[in-house]
C-alpha cells in the first residue's frame, strides 16, 4: 500500500470508528489488518477500494476544494455521508468492524480494547 | 500405509462424528473387528484456533477445523438456479465439521430428544402438497431407551423435575443444568407472566467431573469453538477413545471413504478409501462383513450415489429414488433485544432456558420448534445483529456497540422444517474433489410451509421478549432457502416400505442385508429441536442391530 492511499484510507477509518476514550480503528491496528485482508482473502476489494478512495477525494475536492486529509473531522464526515449508501463504502465498514471487534490475533483489535470497551469477558487464558 | 489393517474387518464404520463414534465404539465393546475412516484430521484443543473470523459459528474467511479448502469443493444451485463452486466454510456449502469428532468437536451441544409427534408427523398434521413430509417407522417409544443411554453414556446435564412430560423419562439426567443467569432469571418471569412452562435447556456438556474429565469453565466464546477444558461432549472424547482402547478398532484419519464396493452379485464386500500423501494419491480397498454409513447427510448420500454398479444403476439403497432427497436441517427464528438493565454475565455457554411451548399444536402451523436464550456472543457476531435504524459508521455506531452488547437479548429457536424431496443431493456431472471423484450437488430449498411456521414461531419470540420490558425489540426475515448445514439430515430416510425410503427401522438399506446408515441422513423429519441427541440414540439402536444379528 503506497503511503498516500495509506493516510487517506487512514483517514476513512479513522471516521468509521472514530477516536473517544477508547482507540480509533487505526490505533487499534485496522491498517495492518485491512492490509493482510487485501493480500489475502480480500485482495478481489483492491480495485474496488481504490475507486472509493479516489471517489472519495474527488467529492472533498468538489466540495470543499481540498484533499480529504486535510478536512476537519466533521468535514470528512460530510463527504462521507454523500457517498455511504454505496456497496463499496458498505464493504469498508463491514471489513473495518471485522478487524475493530475480532480477536488480536487477527490484527485490528490491539491488547483487545474494544472487548473491555464493549464489557465482553474475553477468552480462557 | 496398509500395514496393520486386517485383511478383513466384521466392520467399516465411515465417518467419525456422533453416529460414526457410537457405532464403532458398541462394536468394539462387543468384540467386533472395526476400521473407522475419518477424512478429516484429530485435532487438539490448541490447533482449533479461536478466531472470530474464522470459526464454526462465523466463517467469514475459513473456519477452525478445516485444513484443505482447495481440495474438497462442492456445487450449490441457489434459488434462482445460479451455481456456485464453493469452498467448505462458505455459506451453501453446508458444511459440519471435517474433523475427527466431527460437528460434536466444535458444536453448542444441545441435547434434545425428539417430540413423540415429531415421529408421525404426517399421521398428525397431513401432507402438504409438494412435500415429503412423511411418519417415521419406528416410534418415539422405540427411541427412547437409546436416548436414555445416550445421555447416560455421554453425559448430559438437564433438569428432570421440570422436563417435558411427554417424553415421559425414567431416569433423570445424569448431571444438573447449568445455573441461572440474569437473562433465564428475567426470561423465566415474562414466560409465568404468560402462562407458558419454561426449563432449563439440556447440554451435552458436564456440570460436574463426569466420565474421567473436569466440569465446564463456563468460558464466554462455546458454540463453533473446541472446549478449553474438554468439558463439552463429542464423539472425540468418549466414545471414540473407549473403542480404540478395546484393540478392536483401527482409525484411519485423514482417510475419505471412496466407494462401496460391491460383487458381482451387488452384495456390499468392502470400501475403497483413498488417502493423499506427499503429493500423490493412495488407494486402497478393504474388506469387510458389513459397512455403516455416518458421513453425515449430505456426504453419505454422496457415497451411495457414486457406489453405483450394473446391479445398482443409480446408487445403492436408491432404486426408490429418495437417496439424496429430502435434505433438511432447520430455519432459524427468534428476535433480538436491547434490554434496560445489564444481562450479560460473561458465563457460557449462556443458552440456559428455553419453551417447548410452540413445537406442536400451535393454530393453522405444521410443526412450530422451541424457543430458547443464545449461546453468548462475541462482539463481532452482536455488530452483524444490528437492527436495520442503527447507525454502522461513526461515533454514533460505536457508542451503540459500546452501550448495548451487555444488553443483547435473543430468543430463537430451531422451526421444524417440512422437507421437500426437491431440497436434494446429487453428483455434480462436472466438478471433482481431489481424487477425481463427482463431488456432491446440492439444490432445492425447504418447503414454503417452514416459512408459515417460522413467521408464527418470529411472533412468539417477539412476545417472550417484550415481556422482559426491554429498549427495543427486531428481528431478520427468514428467507425460503435450502436448509441442512449444520443439522443436515433426511437424505437417506428410513422407512417401512422399500419405495418410500432408502433404510428399515434399524438403519439397514433397503435390499441389502450388511450396508447400513447411522447418522443423520435416517431422519424422516428433523423435529424443532437441535438434531444431534437423537442422532447419537439412533446410532446406538443401530449398533444394537447390528451387535445382535452379528451373534
Amino acid at each position: 500500500m503506497d503511503p498516500s492511499t495509506e493516510r487517506i484510507l487512514t483517514a476513512v477509518i479513522d471516521r468509521i470508528i472514530p477516536e473517544d476514550d477508547y482507540p480509533s480503528a487505526s490505533q487499534a491496528g485496522c491498517i495492518e489488518f485491512l492490509r493482510r485482508l487485501l493480500a489475502s482473502e480480500e485482495e478481489a476489494f483492491n480495485p474496488v477500494l481504490s475507486r472509493l478512495l479516489y471517489d472519495i477525494n474527488t467529492a472533498s475536492h468538489n466540495t470543499i476544494g481540498r484533499d480529504f486529509v486535510d478536512l476537519s473531522a466533521e468535514q470528512q464526515d460530510g463527504v462521507l455521508r454523500t457517498l455511504d449508501n454505496t456497496p463499496a463504502f458498505h464493504h469498508l465498514v463491514l471489513l473495518t468492524n471485522e478487524g475493530y471487534y475480532a480477536d488480536p490475533g487477527n490484527g485490528g483489535n490491539r491488547d483487545a480494547r474494544s472487548w473491555e470497551m464493549v464489557g465482553y469477558k474475553g477468552e480462557p487464558s | 500405509m496398509s500395514q496393520g489393517l486386517r485383511s478383513e474387518y466384521d466392520a467399516i464404520v465411515v465417518g467419525g462424528g456422533a453416529g460414526g463414534g457410537v457405532v464403532a465404539c458398541q462394536l468394539a465393546e462387543a468384540g467386533q473387528h472395526v476400521l473407522l475412516l475419518e477424512r478429516g484430521r484429530a485435532l487438539s484443543y490448541r490447533q482449533v484456533p479461536r478466531d472470530h473470523l474464522r470459526n464454526h459459528r462465523q466463517s467469514i474467511y475459513g473456519d477452525n477445523t478445516t485444513t484443505d479448502y482447495e481440495g474438497h469443493p462442492r456445487v450449490f444451485v441457489d434459488p434462482a438456479g445460479r451455481e456456485h463452486v464453493l469452498k467448505p466454510h462458505m455459506g451453501g456449502y453446508h458444511l459440519n465439521a471435517m474433523t475427527l469428532g466431527g460437528g460434536t468437536r466444535v458444536y453448542g451441544g444441545q441435547a434434545w430428544r425428539f417430540h413423540p409427534l415429531d415421529f408421525r408427523m404426517a399421521s398428525t398434521y397431513g401432507v402438504p402438497k409438494g412435500s415429503s413430509l412423511a411418519d417415521w417407522p419406528i416410534t418415539y417409544d422405540d427411541l427412547a431407551p437409546y436416548y436414555e443411554q445416550a445421555e447416560w453414556e455421554l453425559g448430559v446435564c438437564g433438569d428432570h423435575a421440570t422436563s417435558l412430560p411427554a417424553w415421559k423419562r425414567n431416569k433423570p439426567y445424569p448431571m444438573p443444568p447449568f445455573p441461572d443467569s440474569p437473562s433465564s432469571i428475567a426470561l423465566r418471569k415474562a414466560a409465568k407472566q404468560l402462562g407458558w412452562a419454561t426449563q432449563p435447556v439440556p447440554l451435552l456438556m458436564n456440570t460436574i467431573p463426569y466420565n474421567g474429565r473436569a466440569a465446564c469453565i463456563q468460558c464466554a466464546n462455546c458454540v463453533g469453538q473446541a472446549c478449553p477444558s474438554d468439558g463439552k461432549v463429542g464423539s472425540q472424547n468418549t466414545v471414540i477413545p473407549r473403542a480404540l482402547k478395546t484393540g478392536n478398532c483401527d482409525l484411519l484419519l485423514e482417510t475419505q471413504a471412496e466407494r462401496i464396493d460391491t460383487d458381482d452379485r451387488g452384495r456390499v464386500i468392502g470400501v475403497t478409501f483413498v488417502r493423499y500423501e506427499d503429493g500423490q494419491i493412495h488407494r486402497t480397498s478393504v474388506r469387510a462383513k458389513r459397512v455403516i454409513l455416518s458421513a453425515a447427510a449430505v456426504e453419505t448420500a454422496r457415497l451411495l450415489l457414486t457406489s453405483s454398479s450394473r446391479h445398482h444403476p443409480h446408487g445403492l439403497g436408491n432404486h426408490s429414488d429418495h437417496v439424496g432427497r429430502h435434505l433438511q436441517g432447520h430455519v432459524y427464528t427468534g428476535a433480538h433485544a436491547i434490554t434496560r438493565e445489564v444481562m450479560y454475565d460473561g458465563k457460557g455457554p449462556g443458552v440456559n432456558i428455553c419453551t417447548l411451548k410452540f413445537n406442536h399444536g400451535n393454530p393453522g402451523i405444521i410443526g412450530g420448534g422451541l424457543l430458547a436464550n443464545e449461546f453468548l456472543k462475541t462482539p463481532f457476531k452482536f455488530w452483524t445483529e444490528a437492527p436495520g435504524d442503527v447507525p454502522r459508521w461513526g461515533i454514533k455506531a460505536k457508542q451503540y456497540m459500546r452501550n448495548n452488547f451487555t444488553r443483547a437479548e435473543h430468543v430463537q429457536g430451531p422451526i421444524q422444517d417440512i422437507p421437500s424431496p426437491d431440497a436434494r443431493v446429487t453428483l455434480d456431472p462436472k466438478v471433482r474433489d481431489r481424487f477425481g471423484n463427482p463431488v456432491a450437488r446440492l439444490s432445492g430449498t425447504t418447503h414454503p410451509e417452514s416459512i408459515n411456521a417460522s413467521l408464527y414461531m418470529h411472533e412468539r419470540a417477539r412476545e417472550w421478549l417484550a415481556g422482559i420490558d426491554p429498549v427495543k425489540i427486531w428481528a431478520f426475515r427468514p428467507q425460503l432457502a435450502l436448509t441442512g448445514g449444520q443439522h443436515q439430515a433426511g437424505t437417506a430416510r428410513m422407512s417401512a416400505d422399500p419405495k418410500a425410503g432408502v433404510t428399515d427401522a434399524w438403519g439397514r438399506v433397503h435390499g441389502h442385508d450388511n450396508l447400513y446408515v447411522a447418522d443423520g441422513s435416517l431422519h424422516v423429519t428433523n423435529g424443532g429441536f437441535n438434531p444431534v441427541l437423537t442422532i447419537f440414540a439412533l446410532a446406538y439402536r443401530v449398533a444394537d442391530g447390528i451387535n445382535k444379528a452379528a451373534r
